[in-house]
């Protein structure tokens, strides 16, 4: 036991911490993107013409229909074929940035339908432009509901940058699995580690509700179409 | 054209791991069903140890991304109980006990959603609280619960793919194989992702079948 | 004529197959309060709508003022000029009650802050509301969140009000404080177009009732003769009127 948490506080620290920035860096860089382009393809389904919005819906299908996984050594073993040479950070983030940004614009579309037809309605009448009204009625209320979910995407995305693994990027897990390799204490490196994620995970869900209470307007959820 | 004769060659392989994929698939629905239905149950009627338990095993479940626990399961608490098992088996319990953790919350919710007065008018009838839970409960929660229950196919369809790194042979590890065979990824893959989107597809149109069958008129507009 | 406010040429709409409106004309003087009255589907609404064109009429023309608004390219112009209040209020949910009068204020009138907010303030007060300015919607009755409606349209200063049943979806304890806003704005010169069902606020506010029936202004006249009880001259509004009063 004493063995084992020495074996902890001094050999684990330094890789997993390692692994524990590099699994950030991912996540940092894929959350911003993976939110604008969900957002840009919720609009662009809603309010695209025939043709924009049929674009976004293939691409959301076909994304949303393929593994994660599949994505990523599409990205990172096919594209050179094209030209195009990918590192293995660059490949998972680009694949996170897709993945992330088809299921949140499922969120956000759905949010912008469930916003009531009467409010584009009393905006116009007001003189407002089709723009101003999707800008400060619609979009606002539509942020606030789709918020649930696109922070469920998030925390998914926290759990799945494990992935990036498979394409030999040392990340968190990656870092666990070449400890537990050299020392063979794969149980317990791999519980530390997937302690790692319980807490980061937990603490993002607990600031996301936080979020959502903050932002929370009397009556706001329950009025539905 | 090169790359259809690739496609072709490896497609045999590939579809052999079709059945590993769906496999895999039914059975962690099966496993994820048959724990996570009295889990939900448990967690609505048990009581509050009872729901803090369930709580902590969901909380488990689904805050540790899946390679962390095919990795630890596979690697770990496995070989320490003596267990030799084909990874087959190791995907499909983790999967399984993963979708568990998440099936437990979607009956949970239907549970919950049920009218409270279906269940005061059973008990007024008599019956005790199990046979209340199991003769009108269920059956109303059950349809409810069809729709995000079916949600469950697509995630544990893309999850199977995961299982690729504890070597199970199911369709992205055959395809891996393919390419390094053949030195030609693009074609492989590209059919691979064709083939679970059609998947995905299909299984989706089946599900919508099952519930349209199953649904009741008026029944869930609430 | 300066004076007229509205004027309505033969304004026809189909939804698909079904003829709602079969050409309606008629003109509106500046302080006029007129009620359509009528069995529900003639298309009041429908008629309403195609005014201020959220519902684009099929054939006929509308003059406000004296510019011709129906071939008018730049609607979002011409609707500050009308002001709409809808049979279910349409609060913006996400806003205060101030901040829904106020939006359109800054974004469609460019005022600064400062103006809209002692606009708006004005507005709330002279429907009885500046108590509930920071209130949702959620947090009003429908009496009070159509009233903050009126303020919401009030504020934009229009030539002409557009009331589509704006009680209909009220409790009927509810409808007295917006039908004595509606009353005090009639007698304070508004120019209004009101379709309701309240019969006895018709009577006492109206300048001229039109009776819809099939899509065409079937009979008018003043509340007087409409109302009482030797109406010859209107069978068809006489019969609408007794199936409601039975009804009451």
């Amino acid at each position: 036991m004493n063995d084992a948490l020495a074996y902890i506080l001094s050999d684990m620290r330094g890789p997993l911490s390692e692994g524990l920035i590099a699994s950030g860096s991912l996540i940092i860089s894929s959350v911003p993107f993976g939110l604008l382009l969900g957002f840009c393809l919720a609009v662009g389904c809603v309010y695209g013409g025939p043709l924009v919005s049929r674009l976004c819906r293939t691409f959301v299908v076909l994304v949303k229909g393929t593994p994660l996984l599949i994505l990523l050594f599409i990205l990172y073993f096919c594209l050179p074929t094209f030209g195009m040479t990918l590192s293995p950070f660059g490949a998972s983030v680009l694949g996170f940035i897709m993945c992330n940004g088809a299921y949140t614009s499922e969120y956000i579309r759905g949010a912008i339908l469930s916003v009531r037809s009467g409010q584009m309605l009393a905006a116009r009448s007001l003189g407002m432009s089709r723009l101003q009204g999707v800008l400060y009625v619609v979009l606002p209320q539509a942020a606030r509901r789709s918020l649930p979910g696109c922070s469920n995407e998030i925390i998914y995305l926290i759990k799945y940058s494990s992935l990036a693994y498979m394409l030999s990027f040392i990340e968190l897990t990656g870092a666990g699995k070449m400890l537990a390799s050299r020392s063979y204490r794969f149980t317990l490196v791999f519980s530390v580690v997937g302690i790692i994620y319980l807490c980061v995970v937990s603490v993002a869900s607990f600031l996301f509700a936080l979020l959502e209470r903050k932002l929370e307007i009397p009556g706001f959820e329950s009025k539905r179409k | 054209m090169n790359s259809i004769t690739i496609i072709l060659e490896s497609l045999p392989n590939i579809a052999f791991g079709l059945f590993t994929t769906l496999g895999l698939v039914l059975a962690a629905l099966t496993v994820g069903f048959l724990v996570g239905l009295p889990l939900g149950v448990a967690q609505v009627y048990g009581g509050s140890l009872v729901s803090w338990c369930v709580g902590v095993y969901v909380w488990f479940l689904r805050g540790l991304p899946n390679l962390v626990l095919l990795f630890l399961f596979s690697f770990g608490i496995f070989p320490l109980l003596g267990l030799d098992l084909p990874a087959f088996f190791v995907g499909a319990t983790v999967l399984g006990l993963r979708s568990a953790a998440y099936q437990s919350q979607t009956f949970r919710g239907a549970l919950l959603s049920v009218d409270p007065g279906q269940m005061q008018a059973a008990r007024s009838l008599g019956m005790t609280r199990i046979t209340a839970i199991r003769s009108i409960i269920l059956p109303q929660a059950l349809r409810i619960a069809l729709p995000a229950w079916s949600n469950e196919y697509p995630i544990l369809l893309t999850d199977s793919s995961v299982c690729y790194a504890i070597g199970v042979m199911e369709m992205l590890t055959r395809a891996s194989f393919q390419v390094s065979r053949t030195s030609a990824p693009t074609p492989i893959y590209l059919a691979t992702a064709a083939i679970f989107i059609m998947l995905n597809y299909l299984g989706m149109r089946g599900l919508h079948y099952i519930e349209k069958r199953c649904s009741i008129p008026g029944f869930g507009y609430r | 004529m300066m004076d007229t406010v509205l004027r309505v040429s033969d304004l026809r709409k189909s939804f698909g197959s079904e003829e709602v409106l079969k050409g309606v004309s008629f003109e509106v003087r500046r302080c006029d309060v007129k009620v359509f009255i009528g069995p529900s589907g003639t298309g009041k609404s429908t008629l309403l709508r195609c005014l201020n064109r959220l519902v684009e009429p099929d054939s006929g023309q509308v003059w406000l003022g004296g510019d011709e608004i129906t071939h008018e390219s730049d609607i979002d112009f011409v609707r500050r000029r009308m002001g709409m209040v809808f049979q279910n209020f349409y609060l913006f949910d996400h806003l205060t009650a101030l901040r829904n009068v106020e939006i359109a204020l800054l974004k469609v009138l460019k005022m600064t802050k400062a103006e809209a907010r002692e606009l708006a303030m004005f507005e709330l007060g002279r429907v009885g509301m500046e108590r509930f300015a920071d209130k949702y919607p959620a947090e009003l009755s429908g009496g009070q969140a159509q009233r903050v409606s009126i303020a919401r349209a009030l504020a934009m200063s229009p030539e002409v009000m557009l009331f589509d049943e704006p009680t209909s979806a009220l409790d009927p304890e509810l409808t007295g404080e917006v039908l004595d806003v509606m009353r005090s704005l009639a007698s304070g010169g508004m120019t209004m177009l009101i379709v309701s069902h309240e019969m006895e606020f018709a009577n006492s506010v109206a300048g001229e009732i039109l009776f819809m029936e099939g899509g065409v202004i079937a009979e008018r006249g003043t509340p007087g003769d409409i109302f009482s009880d030797d109406g010859g001259s209107y069978p068809r509004a006489q019969a609408f009127l007794s199936r409601i009063m039975k009804q009451a």
